[in-house]
């Protein structure tokens, strides 16, 4: 893409930028509005207007968020394959908005759940430390049927994934090794005492209500049959809370420090030691403390990596200014991958030459 | 009140088979990383008469070493006792390194296309030994911890399960070999 055609984005992204600031600023009066409206109406019972007003306030607040998110969408594939192609261009890799990698293809990196939806574009190709990979941005949706008090039932979508994967293939071939970052540090603390918070408030709600049921003569006659189906629930959740992918065991290794970071998964104890060294677990902790987040994984000849979306397309920020945070990205995330795969090859080829 | 009381016994009940399995589980994972040390020191034994086949013509001042470590190997596959094939294991470790040691004293060995690919072997069947290790002492640790935790402690003691000591690297392993300098 020509710097012409890049100003001409620009300028459009600036006119949308201004329009979807004004849309914004309507729906905040609009909202001001009505909330002051229900305080009058609360406040002072003799305060005279009419009541379509609060219903044409929020009919037009809804007009105008669809219109928002309208325009959000509007230029984001254009912004998209502007952002991403020179990053990947620099690296001589190929570039490819419209492809990207098969939901199969990420489905065998044993890193993700399979989703209800799924896209995939700005697929590259290319070599990391003279290994092929190719590599593309990834969203995976799950959806939720729920079911208001009416009895209506609606879809939600949820992300599960919004990111970048990069397939490696290697000469190498490996028994499955999951690596999977956990939330570390304070997020992590915050995370555990949330969680049993939770498993706190779900059992005492839990308990009351057996405990409610089993004084009703209705239940009590086939209290056995039901004590029999909460049982069978329990352990149905407790697998699926665990949901260890078949074949895979959980792995501890030595350090606390890495166990802390990361989860890890393996069909093989041996193997996954020899692979993850003292020094591979060194350089994934150091690495994990520089760029964040991100998970791996070894399956055969292959080696998978999933790096959580640090870009957002959004229109506050000039293009010029998204393509120099795109570079940036791809070249911490190639340098990671190179990282990584330089400290598994030296492994490899100290074992194989005996040094 | 029977039905609280029967509640109340099945899930003392559940949360017994729980623990029990949990200890069960530790044990046996113990039980299956040292049936994986196993495993490669078996591979390890396995490669010595091919080992020593290829360098025998050439390490003729080393005839001592390389029948004691013959010796060793048949001792060790006839050994049925593990904490005396451990012994003997860790024997074969000590002249081995030795016998590392003594390559460079040879220079055509080193050029030998079979003696190195049998080397690159050797290699990677100690590094499997060394992970087999590792695994091991990582479920010694889980398992020994276990069984001094409440209340899974009632239950190891219920099994009579004993703590375990870890695999300690014998002295000639804690050095690295450098073979690259060994083979210059």
């Amino acid at each position: 893409m020509n710097q012409e055609e890049l100003n001409k984005i620009e300028r459009k992204r600036r006119t949308i930028y201004s329009v979807f600031q004004t849309v914004n600023i309507a729906i905040g009066i609009l909202f001001i509005g009505a909330f002051l409206f229900i305080i009058l109406n609360v406040l002072s019972p003799d305060f005279e207007t009419s009541f379509a007003l609060p219903f044409i306030t929020i009919l037009l607040m809804m007009i105008l968020n669809f219109i928002s998110q309208y325009l959000k969408n509007l230029l984001k594939k254009e912004i998209s394959k502007l952002v991403y192609a020179p990053a990947f261009k620099e690296k001589n890799t190929e570039f490819n908005y419209e492809s990207g990698l098969t939901l199969d293809e990420v489905m065998s990196s044993k890193l993700l759940p399979r989703p209800d939806d799924f896209v995939s574009n700005s697929l590259t190709k290319g070599e990391i430390s003279g290994f092929p990979y190719k590599a593309s941005n990834i969203t995976l949706w799950e959806e939720h049927e729920e079911t208001d008090s009416d009895g209506h039932s609606r879809t939600t979508r949820s992300i599960i994934f919004d990111g970048r994967m990069y397939i490696i293939e290697t000469p190498f071939n490996k028994k499955g090794i999951i690596i999977k970052s956990k939330k570390a540090g304070a997020e992590y603390v915050i995370n555990k005492i949330v969680t049993i918070v939770i498993a706190i408030i779900v059992f005492g709600i839990f308990s009351s209500i057996l405990l409610h049921s089993l004084s009703d003569p209705f239940f009590r006659e086939d209290a056995s049959f039901f004590i029999f189906f909460i049982i069978v629930i329990l352990i149905g959740v407790v697998y699926f809370l665990f949901g260890w992918k078949e074949g895979y065991q959980e792995a501890k290794l030595e350090s606390s420090k890495f166990n802390e970071y990361f989860e890890v998964q393996t069909q093989d104890q041996v193997e996954l030691r020899k692979t993850l060294t003292p020094t591979v677990m060194e350089k994934l902790i150091n690495l994990r403390n520089i760029i964040g987040n991100f998970d791996l994984s070894i399956i055969g000849n292959k080696i998978f990596f999933a790096f959580p979306q640090k870009i957002s397309i959004q229109y506050d920020k000039p293009i010029q200014e998204l393509i120099e945070d795109a570079k940036e990205t791809v070249e911490e995330e190639i340098e990671t991958i190179k990282s990584i795969i330089e400290t598994l090859k030296l492994e490899e080829e100290r074992i194989k030459k005996g040094i | 009140m029977n039905l609280y009381i029967g509640l109340v016994i099945i899930l003392v009940l559940i949360g017994f088979i729980l623990v029990y399995n949990y200890v069960i589980s530790k044990k046996n994972n113990v039980d299956n990383a040292l049936g994986a040390i196993n495993a490669e020191l078996k591979k390890r034994r396995d490669l010595i008469p091919n080992l020593v086949e290829c360098v025998k013509s050439y390490m003729i001042y080393e005839k001592e070493l390389l029948e004691k470590i013959v010796s060793l190997r048949e001792l060790a596959e006839r050994s049925l006792n593990p904490e005396e094939r451990l012994q003997i294991e860790q024997e074969i470790s000590r002249i081995l390194y030795h016998l590392k040691l003594r390559f460079e004293n040879y220079p055509d060995l080193k050029a030998s296309k079979n003696f190195l690919q049998l080397q690159a072997t050797l290699t990677d069947v100690e590094e499997s030994i060394a992970a087999a290790r590792r695994f091991y002492n990582q479920a010694v640790t889980e398992y020994n911890n276990i069984i001094e935790q409440i209340p899974y402690m009632f239950i190891a003691k219920m099994l009579g399960l004993q703590r375990k000591e870890v695999f300690i690297i014998p002295e000639e392993e804690k050095v690295n070999i450098n073979l690259s300098e060994l083979l210059r």
